[in-house]
């Protein structure tokens, strides 16, 4: 494990495009042991492939991607993007993410414990032989959760870890991430969930193809760089000293109102 | 018992029905992972493509295995190399390359008196054939592709599950999916002589599906299709000398009879329906 505060990794003018679709611009992004930090960003605003660049699953075509020596990353992927009839049971993919490199099929005792520990430590210890289909949203989340902790990271990167799960597991994954975090691990997670961000994490970053702001909730989540960052108009009220961001009244907003066929108003 | 032990007096039936065999239980562990990677077109173009050098090496009078070895790695490598690109045109460039190596082999062979037979057998499997050479080369390929993918069982399992997640984790994917291409080609080549290529994708694809239906475990699927597999050419073979009819045929009606009897029961229960949606997404 790095030393505390130590950069882990390091975006320098960062540009990626996918053949000639430019996705993010002049990224300058530092990551360090033990941050907490959410993206946030409308879709398509090039949250994923910021993650897939500090994976190494992408590499830029301009500016450098840095990383600490043996620097180990856990990586959770979006839940729509996994294959949920591959014949797999949830040990099997906790397993993966270990980092030894044994030849031969299974895996030594130690290996198993580790895995069983992670998904008690998760509260789904007693799913371990289950089919990973047979869970809920929120269960299937921290399987490949603790397939990344399996990996004994020092970043861990999450993509829409929130998204479609309840308002328990939200908090929940938010606790486990928090601790993580507190363990010298630094978690790097994208999600649309600006509250959760205000309220949970200590840092965020807007991004547009390009960070439009970055730094703690407070000072960043702010009309302006919410309206450059989404393009729409938002309020913000305080309580208990986080940001909470409302959408604007519907009749405030310039999409003129639905007519009916015969010309009408809807 | 005279029906099971007469065709043994005949060497070649000795020699077919091992390479037979080793065939069916070598395709079903390749494809395996060929219908888990959502690659079953790319082992159907793979065979058709070899077929082209095989033709070639013939005509250029080079051995068999030398001459479609190296037109099949060089096949694999290139649709290795388009697949992985991920670009919309994948198949269609994949299509571009095997088929058109195919008709290479079709355009060489009609322009070859007296290749009739050897045509027919190339296509749909014969093991008239067969001698010790092939057992060697059958055996050996058999042995190097399962010590492989014993030994690299870790690394493949997560490549075949979750290939762009594998690199974050330090698999090596793009090493690993040339030695996959590598591998599958081999079973091909060596294979083609008693399935046939119209009838190798078949052997590929359908133990694997069947033992999908019946377990929701990656390691239980790997032994119960390579069981099947090596089960199905037992049986074809005999099929095969009984009824007369080509090796490759009997083996893949053997199989598709499997899957028919493993279909129709699996539909009737809960677990099995959610299985067949999993067959249906590979």
């Amino acid at each position: 494990m790095p030393v505390d505060g130590a950069a882990l990794a390091t975006l320098s003018e960062v540009s990626f495009a996918y053949e000639h679709e430019t996705v993010v611009v002049d990224i300058d992004l530092e990551l360090t042991t033990g941050s907490l930090r959410g993206i946030v960003g409308p879709s398509g605003s090039g949250k994923s492939t910021l993650l897939k660049l500090l994976g190494g699953i992408v590499q830029p075509t301009i500016g450098t991607v840095t990383t600490a020596p043996q620097l180990r990353i856990g990586y959770v992927p979006q839940v729509e993007t996994v294959n949920w009839y591959f014949p797999v049971t949830v040990d099997e993919v906790v397993l993966m993410g270990s980092p030894a490199r044994r030849l031969g099929v299974g895996y030594t005792t130690e290996e198993k414990a580790r895995a069983h520990q992670l998904l008690h430590d998760l509260g789904i210890g007693h799913f371990e032989h289950r089919h990973i289909r047979e869970l809920s949203g929120g269960q299937q989340q921290r399987v490949f959760l603790a397939r990344a902790l399996m990996a004994d990271p020092d970043l861990v990167l999450l993509d829409e870890p929130m998204a479609g799960v309840d308002v328990k597991t939200r908090q929940d994954v938010l606790a486990i991430l928090r601790t993580l975090a507190g363990d010298g691990i630094a978690v790097v997670l994208t999600t649309h969930d600006l509250n959760s961000v205000a309220a949970h994490l200590p840092a965020v970053v807007c991004l547009n193809r390009r960070i439009i702001a970055q730094g703690p909730p407070a000072t960043t989540l702010v009309p302006d760089v919410l309206l450059e960052t989404f393009g729409a108009e938002m309020e913000l009220i305080e309580h208990e000293g986080h940001p909470i961001v409302i959408d604007k009244h519907p009749e405030s907003t310039v999409i003129p109102r639905l007519r009916r066929a015969d010309g009408r108003p809807g | 018992m005279d029906v099971l032990a007469d065709p043994f007096r005949f060497e070649f039936f000795r020699y077919g029905m091992a390479v037979a065999t080793l065939a069916g239980g070598l395709c079903a562990l390749v494809g395996t992972y060929v219908v888990l990677r959502n690659m079953s077109y790319i082992g159907h173009g793979l065979s058709h493509a070899i077929f082209g050098g095989a033709v070639a090496s013939y005509l250029v009078g080079l051995n068999f295995y030398l001459g479609a070895g190296a037109w099949g790695v060089a096949s694999a490598l290139m649709v290795n190399r388009v697949a992985r690109r991920r670009t919309i045109g994948a198949d269609a460039a994949i299509g571009v390359i095997t088929t058109a190596s195919f008709a290479l082999g079709v355009a060489l062979i009609s322009r070859t008196s007296g290749f009739t037979r050897n045509f027919e057998a190339a296509l749909f499997g014969n093991v008239l054939g067969v001698g010790v050479s092939d057992l060697a080369v059958v055996g050996g390929v058999s042995a190097g592709v399962a010590l492989v993918i014993v030994l690299l069982y870790r690394p493949f399992l997560f490549l075949t599950f979750d290939p762009e997640v594998a690199e974050v984790f330090g698999i090596p994917t793009a090493r690993l999916d040339a030695l996959f291409a590598l591998l599958l080609a081999a079973s091909v080549i060596a294979t083609m002589q008693v399935l046939g290529v119209t009838l190798i994708a078949a052997a590929l694809v359908i133990p694997p599906v069947v033992a999908r239906l019946l377990t929701d475990r990656f390691r239980t699927m790997v032994v119960l299709s390579v069981l099947m597999g090596t089960i199905s050419g037992f049986v074809g073979m005999y099929l095969s000398f009984h009824l007369d009819i080509a090796s490759g045929a009997a083996i893949v009606l053997v199989q598709g009879t499997l899957f028919a009897v493993v279909y129709a029961v699996t539909a009737r229960s809960r677990v099995g329906r959610k299985r067949l949606a999993g067959v249906a997404a590979h």
